[in-house]
């Protein structure tokens, strides 16, 4: 098997053959990073192609330090950041401790599938989702999400809260559905 | 509630941390796509860069030169002055500064080659402008002048002397260690020197004898024709207008003398003509369409001769032989001609002949004006081969190539008269504009019946590098 590391500089000397090999290795990842992080299908599709221009018109300053799919994956996560910036206005307001947390959830979330998962951060109103993926999934800490968030420590807790309270319910509601069902 | 979350978080981690999903196959088109027209901006980037050095170093290179032949022309002049005139003026010599200097370049004349010849240690040579101007002062402005013409004849004499050059024929090198060997100021020298070698130099330099470049004249060309009355009976009379073409090709000049320069070079050009409607013969079809105001329509409706199994007709280049009935075209008898050409053809539309040449010229040049825009006169001869010969109807059915002229020569010879402005855009490059008139001296046509001789105008835009 070709060494990555070819395959990344072939990439830089812009070898079209190289850089659909390297599309082929990271993109599967990679929408499913996109997917998380987009409000919808269409918009991780939009995110995954802008992320890998920025990719391949990058690449030559990749130094070979660290995970190169962790590069990707950080390139991927700032296209996201950088639409909901744009899109979203951020509230500078401090709402901490504002939401209740509701009644317990446990044992559900095991239980549901990947999709399913994908799909209920999805619904999460953009701020919360984007906090919910970065300490969650990107394993940042509140200091780094205010960082590049440009919000406050205590926004980014407010916000994670919230964002799992809002889970909660959701799989809640579901799980009810299913039993009533049944 | 803590383990809540944390499980919470768990089961998101286990489940979505690798998660994979297969993006639509069109996103890698797009990101292709997006890197290529990326590429495109690069490389015209690049193109754009190219062009704009590209640019500079000529700006530079001109300004280089420019600058240089300046400092050419002052060298002679105004360094020479001012060091000599320092020099002189320490040595308490009053001297006439238009008297300091005698420069000539003409030294194929057998004219000394030098700029400057003061010095305080020759004070012989110099006239000493206190007495001059206690001369001139009672004199007559005639007798004024005449006293110095003597006077510059004399210090003329002075500067023979002082080289005492007996051999007119001496060469440049020899004059050269003479006049360093000469017991001038070393300032005196080095000019003396410089301007030698200086002058030597640019007569060393090769005058440009050979120009070569390319040229593209848009045309329009027609025709001048006759014919035997029996071809003539039997052609089609037509409403006749000439045609637009491209005319162009390779130059190669040699000057041969002072304002005399052959050129010959190799060049394609067309000759052709179109026929718009006008009727032949008043049949049915033709008759309608007569009714209708000719602006409004055309049409082409020649007699035709059919034997031997092709179709031929006469038109004013010479007779067509028809390769098929055109499409959109129809036959019909015509009852009142019972010769050969007794049958009509029909179409709407617009007929042309068009004759391709491969021209070989042979042109004289001379140079009217030598000035930053040169001004030529230029005439000669052309060998034109045929090397293309097609007649075409034009119709609803789209342009239609029908066949070709019978008897057509091969080989032909025109004449050209044309006007030449040439503008000079660097010391080798030039732009020229060039008003031409080509007429075919011979028919080229060889059916004794046809006499048809084209003709064509053209202003030719060229440019050349001479070398």
């Amino acid at each position: 098997m070709e060494d990555l590391k070819d395959i990344i500089k072939e990439c830089a000397s812009g070898n079209i053959r190289a850089q659909e090999k390297l599309y082929r290795l990271f993109a599967p990842k990679m929408f499913g990073v996109c997917l998380r992080y987009a409000k919808d299908r269409h918009e991780a599709e939009d995110n995954l192609q802008e992320g890998f221009i920025k990719v391949f018109t990058n690449i030559g300053s990749f130094r070979y330090e660290g995970s190169f799919e962790g590069w990707i994956r950080r390139i991927m996560i700032n296209v996201a950041l950088g639409k909901f910036r744009k899109h979203d206005v951020i509230t500078a307001v401090e709402d901490i401790g504002k939401y209740e947390t509701t009644g317990s959830a446990d044992g559900i979330f095991e239980r549901l599938e990947a999709e399913e998962l994908l799909e209920l951060i999805r619904q999460l109103p953009p701020r919360y989702r984007m906090v919910f993926n970065l300490f969650v999934l990107e394993g940042m800490n509140h200091q780094e999400i205010s960082e590049i968030m440009n919000i406050s420590v205590g926004t980014s807790k407010s916000n994670l809260a919230r964002a799992r309270d809002i889970l909660k319910r959701k799989v809640q509601d579901l799980y009810r559905e299913v039993k009533s069902v049944n | 509630m803590m383990n809540e979350e944390l499980n919470m978080d768990k089961a998101f981690r286990e489940k979505l941390e690798n998660y994979l999903a297969k993006p639509p196959d069109h996103i890698w088109n797009s990101i292709n796509g997006q890197l290529g027209l990326n590429r495109k901006k690069i490389q015209m980037t690049w193109y754009s860069l190219a062009a704009t050095a590209a640019v500079l170093v000529i700006a530079l290179a001109a300004g280089w030169y420019f600058s240089r032949v300046l400092e050419d022309d002052t060298f002679k002049t105004a360094d020479t002055k001012s060091e000599s005139f320092n020099e002189r003026s320490t040595a308490g010599d009053i001297i006439n500064s238009d008297d300091e200097i005698i420069a000539t370049d003409d030294v194929s004349a057998g004219a000394v080659p030098v700029t400057q010849f003061a010095s305080a240690e020759n004070e012989s040579y110099f006239i000493n402008k206190t007495e001059d101007q206690k001369l001139t002062d009672n004199l007559q402005p005639d007798e004024g002048i005449a006293v110095l013409a003597q006077q510059s004849m004399q210090l003329i004499d002075n500067i023979k002397a002082a080289f005492s050059f007996s051999d007119e024929n001496i060469t440049l090198a020899d004059r050269k260690e003479q006049v360093i060997s000469y017991p001038f100021e070393s300032v005196d020298k080095n000019l003396v020197t410089e301007n030698v070698i200086l002058t030597g130099r640019n007569l060393s330099e090769k005058e440009p004898n050979w120009k070569m470049g390319l040229n593209i004249s848009p045309g329009y060309s027609s025709y001048s024709a006759s014919h035997g009355e029996n071809y003539a009976s039997n052609m089609t009379y037509s409403d006749h207008h000439g045609n637009s073409s491209v005319t162009g090709g390779f130059s190669l000049q040699y000057k041969a003398g002072k304002r005399w320069s052959i050129e010959s070079g190799v060049s394609y050009a067309q000759n052709g003509h179109k026929s718009e409607s006008a009727p032949q013969s008043f049949d049915v079809y033709a008759e309608s369409d007569n009714l209708v105001p000719a602006t409004e329509r055309l049409y082409f409706n020649p007699e035709v001769d059919i034997a031997d199994n092709r179709i031929s007709m006469n038109s004013v280049a010479g007779i067509i032989d028809l390769k098929t009935v055109p499409q959109g075209a129809e036959m019909t008898a015509n009852l009142e001609k019972a010769d050969n050409y007794s049958t009509v053809l029909l179409t709407s539309g617009e007929f042309s002949q068009v004759f391709d040449f491969l021209e070989i010229p042979l042109y004289l040049r001379y140079l009217l004006i030598d000035s930053r825009i040169d001004v030529e006169v230029m005439g000669g001869v052309n060998t034109g081969f045929v090397v293309g010969n097609k007649a075409y109807i034009k119709n609803e059915y789209g342009e239609q190539n029908i066949g070709k002229t019978r008897d057509i020569s091969p080989l032909n010879f025109s004449g050209t008269l044309g006007l030449g402005l040439t503008y000079a855009i660097s010391k080798n490059i030039s732009l020229a504009l060039e008003p031409r008139v080509n007429y075919y001296l011979n028919s080229i046509n060889s059916n004794p019946d046809v006499d048809f001789r084209p003709y064509r105008v053209g202003v030719y835009t060229g440019l050349y590098y001479e070398f």
